[in-house]
């Protein structure tokens, strides 16, 4: 145990894990920044929710519908006097009205905040029963069907059958969702803020790939220790001896882990302490108001909670750490040079990322192409939901790592039988 | 001729070589100090790795800074551990030494092939040097020192790593070659030098301590090393009293080679004194600062 | 010389040369094929045929007289439009009978109607083409007759900015023919390849100084006659084989190009009718061609010595990685943003881009000469 906790110290010690991290989270924070002028309008919807919480089934509706109405009607008295005239909606007078201000005569400051407190909740009241009617029509089958017409290289009937499969499933799942009334719960909404993407592609998605580049130096550094400073025969001919490389690789994995868990934790409190997500935990993931474009909704396998879901999320960022370390520590047993570990790691990545486009869609290998862990890469914000028609299933992400995983330690294994035996120059 | 005038080497406050003056003419130069001595420091400002804190280091009476490239083009230097690549073949490695050397190359190529044969290794000259022994890398050393002919031919630890046959070998390369250069033979391995220096310098407290031939500093000890037989048991003892030099079995008994400044047993032979013994003497207190 | 000769081998060793090619092969494939097997790009189509079709009658700029002549013709082809429909029942129905009421057939309607399907779709597309061809042609008549732009977003611009767009419509620097989807071919796939070009010099030249460091070389390379010159030596290697890379990728890229053939479309400059985007400078595409090869090259010599700069400065590969990722990140994110993307962008200052280069490239300049300087005379412990 020691002995790991010290081939650890031998990465971590180095500046340049220390430096990386503090690099990497001031250019996430620096991103995170970016969207902060979003917040007033984040504030009002935070208070909705405190005041109505977040089920927009039946009564929280009511309630909402109720407020709105009421808010409205204030509005209108002050328009009435200040303008001269009603407004159906808050949408119309903001479209008549730019500036929100009439110079003739100016709103006070509580007035101007009540209108743009009105406009947003006018938003949300106005999006549930659209989304109710929305997701009453949604037909998954019809989904799957367009994702396949629009294919420009076709699929064949098996593909196809599976597809239908896996998109009935969908349906079981869409039907179940609707019955709870998931779809139906406030959060920020999607059209607007885009916060759900913006956390898990922009963010997140982005510290996927600082976790990649700590996870493979970590390894190449620990693992190629010894060969690099010529202590090697020394090292390996201890007591320890040949076992040490295990204990190297369990200290990379480790180093890895830790180096993950520190960057998440840093950055996704920064995140969640600038952005207030106090009062929307317990929102079921598949809310429909989360939905960025019309026509992609977000839908969960699952009726993971907000927070749960980004439980799991992290869990599966985790899980890919350690297959991205186990990989590099595989090219480093017999590339014994870091930078060519790193190269060698970059094109497995490019390989990864690139099988699917020289995959037929019409060949069953379609789905093992797209189960890859590098392809995981690219759509953190759609991890355990409905994406690409070949990537849709439940259990796409489990499969995919979980294969991975078993295909990382057998080709560990091959590697160190290999080690045990060879020359060591 | 070598000269250095009053040469210092701080690393900020640490002092690695002070005040060092030295006249090199011609020959042979044994550089003797134990490891940590500055040995090493002395060597790269000789071959302008390092530059001195304070005073010059003057070639023909011109300081080398100056002549900067005129004087590597004189200097051969094989370091301690010396780099190399190990996908090349000595051929191939020789002829990349030559080019920074600034020799020709059809010049190159004839010398490459002299040098192999010198070094004996024309039978591996196509072979990669990963798959040479230390014995051959050091050779192959020997040789990209020698590449551009020296005048100034400075070896550093040469012989660590080779077997008895090759140092003996490597001695008598160096004889051969010591003809018209100053050589200087930086080692801890006293029989190296003692049969072919001309003059040792020994280096101690960071200062030059002698600067001699092997016989001015042989017959310092002269009179004062004896050797005799003794029990086994008796041993212990009698280390505490002497400074035991060398112990050899003989006939079931221990013969011990040993430096003691009075005469007190009949039994104990006077023996002529030799480089290693002034060598132990000189610097076996070296971490205390004690001895003579 | 021979030096750099040998250098130059190591830095161009075929080990690396594979990975490069791999590299680039892997961004060909993601990120290039598309704009090669896809062009033109659907609606678009429309545009870029009715393009060819007024350079072989106009020229690459439409005059006044020419203009006149593309509205003749423009207003023909809505009458051959007249005459398809005249027999169709659906038309009929819908009392659409010139191609003016097709258009204004749906714009008080929710949704697309029907007919607009059965337009677009049915007979195997003969409405369709013609259709596509008169709305391209339309909307590129539009925007050859003036050059409007919004005033409250010109009322935004700094006085630099306002006068550029005076002169724009002054000098009616809008009438060439550039359709933007062969702005975007070149564009995109340029960036494609100087992102590869990039990650090739970075692979290529970072172990340029590790290597011997970590193998012990610098004793017996800085004490030989050659000594601490060495370093400029190796410099010049590495910007020699830089401009090999760069040159052989951007030949392949130019290569890759010549399968569409745009070479009408030569003389159309960045001010197009056609093109989105206003610019400070009414280039031709030919010449911005040749301003971007320029930029790429600039980039990949900048790159190459940070590179060099960077790899005399660790010890370790882990640690130079570490640093040059993050680098190259940035430069393939915001460099090339505001270098290549907003290359002449009238929406941003006219300098910016300018001063950019200038500041990549000499910052990247003398901190490589800086070092070399000081590699004359440092301490070499290791």
């Amino acid at each position: 145990m020691r002995i790991i906790g010290l081939e650890m110290a031998k990465a971590l010690r180095s500046p340049l894990v220390a430096g990386l991290l503090v690099v990497f989270t001031a250019l996430n924070l620096f991103v995170m920044y970016g969207q902060t002028y979003q917040r007033e309008e984040l504030q009002v919807l935070s208070s909705l929710v405190s005041r109505f919480g977040h089920d927009m089934n039946g009564e929280g509706y009511e309630r909402l519908s109720d407020y709105y109405k009421s808010e409205l009607a204030a509005f209108n008295t002050i328009a009435e006097a200040k303008l001269g005239r009603t407004y159906d909606s808050a949408a119309e007078f903001a479209g008549s009205n730019p500036q929100l201000i009439d110079p003739a005569r100016p709103f006070t400051d509580d007035e101007v905040e009540l209108t743009q407190r009105l406009l947003v909740t006018e938003r949300y009241v106005q999006a549930v029963p659209e989304l109710r009617e929305q997701y009453a029509d949604m037909d998954m089958w019809e989904i799957a069907k367009g994702m396949l017409d629009i294919m420009t290289k076709p699929t064949s009937d098996e593909v196809d059958r599976i597809v239908y499969a896996n998109y009935d499933k969908l349906e079981q799942r869409v039907i179940a969702l609707r019955e709870q009334g998931e779809h139906l719960h406030l959060f920020f909404q999607g059209v607007v803020h885009k916060l759900h993407s913006f956390l898990y592609k922009h963010i997140l998605g982005l510290m996927l790939y600082q976790m990649m580049l700590l996870s493979v130096l970590i390894t190449a550094q620990i693992m190629n220790y010894e060969t690099d400073r010529n202590t090697h025969p020394l090292m390996y001919a201890t007591r320890r001896g040949r076992r040490l490389q295990r204990d190297k690789l369990a200290a990379a994995l480790l180093s890895s882990l830790l180096a993950a868990v520190v960057l998440l934790a840093v950055n996704l409190t920064a995140y969640f302490r600038l952005f207030d997500y106090s009062e929307l935990w317990q929102v079921p993931i598949s809310t429909g108001l989360m939905r960025e474009f019309r026509f992609t909704p977000y839908i969960a396998w699952w009726p993971f909670r907000f927070a749960e879901y980004l439980g799991a999320v992290i869990g599966l960022a985790l899980v890919l750490q350690l297959i991205f370390a186990g990989l590099a520590a595989w090219l480093a047993h017999y590339v014994r040079n870091s930078y060519f570990v790193c190269c060698m790691f970059l094109l497995l990545l490019g390989a990864g990322w690139v099988v699917i486009t020289v995959t037929p869609p019409g060949s069953l290998l379609i789905f093992a192409a797209y189960a890859n862990p590098f392809q995981l890469l690219w759509v953190p914000h759609g991890w355990f939901m409905m994406k690409n028609v070949f990537s849709t299933y439940p259990s796409y992400e489990l499969v995919t790592v979980g294969s991975w995983l078993v295909i990382v330690a057998a080709l560990l294994g091959l590697a160190r039988r290999h080690f045990i035996r060879r020359d060591l120059r | 001729m070598l000269a250095l005038r009053n040469v210092s080497k701080y690393y900020g406050d640490f002092c690695a070589l002070k005040e060092i003056n030295l006249e090199l003419t011609h020959g042979v130069y044994g550089l003797l100090a134990p490891n940590g001595a500055g040995k090493t420091t002395l060597i790269k400002l000789l071959v302008t790795l390092l530059r001195p804190t304070t005073g010059e280091i003057l070639y023909d009476g011109q300081p080398i800074a100056q002549l900067d490239e005129r004087y590597r083009e004189l200097v051969g230097y094989l370091p301690q551990q010396f780099g190399y690549y190990k996908h090349y073949n000595p051929r191939q490695y020789l002829m990349y030494i030559a080019a920074l050397k600034g020799i020709g190359k059809t010049a190159a190529k004839g010398r490459i092939e002299e040098l192999l044969q010198l070094v004996a290794l024309e039978g591996a000259a196509n072979k990669k040097m990963k798959t040479f022994s230390g014995g051959m890398i050091q050779r192959v050393g020997i040789a990209q020192a020698m590449l551009g002919d020296p005048q100034l031919l400075i070896l550093d630890e040469p012989t660590a790593g080779l077997d008895p046959k090759e140092r003996v070998r490597f001695r008598n390369l160096l004889s051969e070659l010591a003809r018209d250069r100053i050589v200087i033979l930086s080692t801890h391995i006293v029989s190296d030098v003692e049969s072919i220096a001309g003059e040792i310098i020994m280096i101690r407290d960071r200062r030059i301590l002698y600067q001699e031939t092997v016989e001015a500093l042989c017959s310092k000890l002269e009179g004062q090393v004896y050797e005799t037989l003794i029990d086994y048991e008796a041993a212990p003892q009698f280390r505490r009293d002497v400074l035991s030099l060398s112990e050899k079995q003989e006939q079931g008994m221990l013969r011990i080679r040993f430096l003691s400044t009075q005469r007190s047993d009949p039994s104990w032979q006077p023996v002529r004194p030799q480089l290693e013994d002034l060598f132990l003497d000189v610097f076996r207190d070296e971490e205390t600062g004690g001895g003579q | 010389m021979r030096v750099i000769g040998y250098e130059l081998r190591k830095l161009l060793h075929w080990k690396k040369l594979l990975i490069v090619g791999a590299i680039w092969l892997i961004i060909y494939q993601l990120f290039m094929s598309f704009y090669f097997e896809y062009f033109p790009n659907g609606s678009a189509v429309y545009e870029f045929d009715a393009a060819v079709e007024m350079v072989a009658d106009y020229g690459p700029k439409l005059d006044d007289e020419a203009l006149k002549q593309f509205v003749a013709a423009f207003e023909a082809r809505q009458l051959v439009f007249a005459e398809q429909i005249k027999d169709d029942v659906r038309f009929r129905e819908a009392g659409v009978t010139t191609y003016d009421e097709y258009v204004h057939h749906d714009s008080q309607l929710d949704q697309p109607s029907e007919l607009r399907d059965y337009a677009q779709h049915s007979g195997g597309g003969a409405f369709r083409d013609l259709l596509g061809e008169l709305y391209a042609k339309r909307y590129i008549l539009e925007r050859m007759e003036s050059h409007t732009v919004d005033a409250d977003w010109v009322r935004s611009l700094s006085a630099a900015q306002q006068q550029a767009l005076q002169r724009i419509i002054e000098e009616q620097q809008y009438r060439t023919i550039l359709p933007q989807q062969v702005m975007y071919y070149f564009q995109m796939t340029h960036k494609y390849t100087t992102a590869a070009i990039l990650i090739g010099v970075v692979v290529l030249t970072l172990p340029i100084h590790i290597g011997d460091r970590r193998r012990g070389m610098l004793q017996v390379q800085y004490t030989s006659r050659l000594g601490r010159r060495l370093y400029w030596r190796k410099l010049s290697a590495a910007l020699i084989g830089t401009a090999a890379w760069t040159t052989l990728a951007l030949g392949v890229l130019f290569a890759l190009l010549a399968q569409h053939d745009i070479s009408m479309f030569m003389q159309g400059t960045l001010n197009s009718a056609m093109m989105a985007g206003n610019y400070w400078l009414n280039l031709t595409l030919a010449q911005y061609m040749v301003l971007a090869v320029g930029c790429t090259y600039v980039l990949a010599f900048s790159i190459c010595l940070l590179t060099v700069w960077l790899s005399r400065m660790t010890e370790s590969y882990p640690a130079l990685i570490g640093m040059l990722v993050p680098l190259l990140f940035i430069v393939l994110t915001v460099g090339f943003n505001a270098l290549l993307d907003r290359l002449l962008s009238l929406y941003d200052p006219w300098w910016r881009s300018g001063v950019g280069y200038v500041l990549l490239s000499l910052g990247a300049l003398a901190l490589a000469i800086g070092r070399g300087r000081r590699e004359q005379r440092l301490d070499i412990r290791a």
